[in-house]
């Protein structure tokens, strides 16, 4: 009795452990929950650069796409500027195009004066080519209209 | 009995006008003095079928351009997040002729044009969204003058109140030593406080806090007239 109950316990934690071990091996890389981005800088800006460079990218995509960058702690480089302009251009909206300047010139913080007449410069062949104007050119550098509340609107 | 009955059925016969034209003689409804406006929130979620009814009694007929700060359809002007999931005009004539334009090559547009799609897309500017309020100086004043009603009131405490009713005599200040040196002998807060700050060998202070006036809290403790009351 007990050798059977033996030999039965044994054939079933075997087969467990057999079946069990490729699972647990699966299973653990797709679990990778946290841990450091191992993407290059140069990786980074490929990958935006082609996100917005893509011939099917429509203006939900485009927004999220420049949401994103602008939620990140960096200033993305003049190419990747340059491909949003161009996805800017082929999904036919100027507005988002301007506030992405706007949220680009912000983005440079404290250092404005130095890298924002870099980025302008870096980027000013495809503005005119486009024929985007920057913020400074529109007038809306500085606060333009005063609005009303919202509470207050019928 | 009987004439009470005798009196509804006369009322009865004697009713001049149906209650229909009774309805045409009442007076048109006023409005109400205050007129409330219906903001839709979440809290009226419920009271939809569907949620694209919800959403659409909302945001009335703008268009949906994108997933936005959190997937709900709301405008905010955010830095963080500068492209909202809506546009902040509704479609109007002149704008969808401006968007057909806009089609077209953006060196055409003039820049009232391209202000104009701005706006019809976005409430406010970055440099409009930033620029201070000023709300700041109505916010500190409000504190300020919180902030001398209390000293107000403790003043008044202090001339009218307190003369009266005089403090406990355990306020006084030989009252205080001596807690002090009760404290010293229970060994209080050995490890960061008080008893932490007081040698027992040498009985005196390792280094006195700055709230002790005390060189000796254990020194007698010399009583005048006014503590022995």
């Amino acid at each position: 009795m007990f050798r059977t109950v033996a030999l039965r316990v044994h054939s079933a934690v075997r087969t467990g452990l057999n079946l069990n071990k490729p699972t647990v091996l699966a299973a653990f890389p797709a679990r990778c929950m946290s841990h450091e981005s191992t993407e290059t800088d140069a990786e980074f800006d490929n990958r935006y650069e082609s996100f917005f460079n893509r011939k099917d990218i429509d203006g939900w995509e485009l927004r999220k796409g420049m949401n994103d960058l602008c939620g990140m702690d960096l200033i993305p480089e003049p190419r990747i500027i340059v491909a949003a302009m161009k996805a800017c251009r082929r999904v036919n909206d100027y507005a988002l195009a301007i506030r992405f300047l706007e949220a680009i010139k912000n983005k440079c913080g404290g250092k404005v004066n130095e890298i924002y007449p870099y980025i302008v410069k870096e980027i000013q062949p495809t503005l005119t080519e486009l024929g985007i104007d920057t913020p400074e050119q529109l007038g809306i550098d500085k606060p333009e209209l005063a609005l009303q509340s919202v509470y207050d609107m019928s | 009995m009987i004439t009470s009955r005798l009196i509804l059925l006369n009322l009865k016969s004697k009713s001049i006008l149906p209650l229909s034209q009774l309805n045409i003689i009442r007076p048109p409804k006023a409005p109400p003095l205050i007129q409330r406006r219906t903001v839709i929130g979440f809290a009226d979620k419920h009271t939809f079928k569907d949620e694209d009814e919800w959403i659409r009694k909302r945001i009335g007929n703008r268009e949906i351009v994108g997933y936005g700060t959190n997937g709900e359809p709301e405008y905010v002007d955010r830095v963080d997040y500068p492209f909202p999931s809506l546009r902040w005009k509704p479609p109007y004539p002149e704008i969808q002729a401006l968007r057909e334009k806009e089609k077209g090559d953006w060196r055409l547009l003039s820049i009232e044009e391209k202000k104009a799609l701005y706006r019809a897309n976005f409430r406010q500017t970055f440099a409009e969204f930033l620029a201070p309020t000023g709300d700041w100086m109505g916010i500190v004043g409000v504190a300020l003058i919180l902030t001398s009603i209390g000293i107000w009131l403790y003043m008044l405490l202090k001339k009218y109140v307190y003369v009266q009713t005089p403090m406990p005599k355990s306020l006084s200040f030989n009252s205080q030593q001596a807690q002090c040196a009760r404290m010293l002998q229970l060994r209080t807060n050995p490890c960061t406080g008080l008893a932490s700050k007081w040698d027992y060998e040498k009985m005196k202070w390792k280094s006195k806090p700055w709230y002790i006036p005390w060189e000796d809290p254990y020194a007698p403790i010399i009583e005048c007239e006014e503590d022995l009351d």
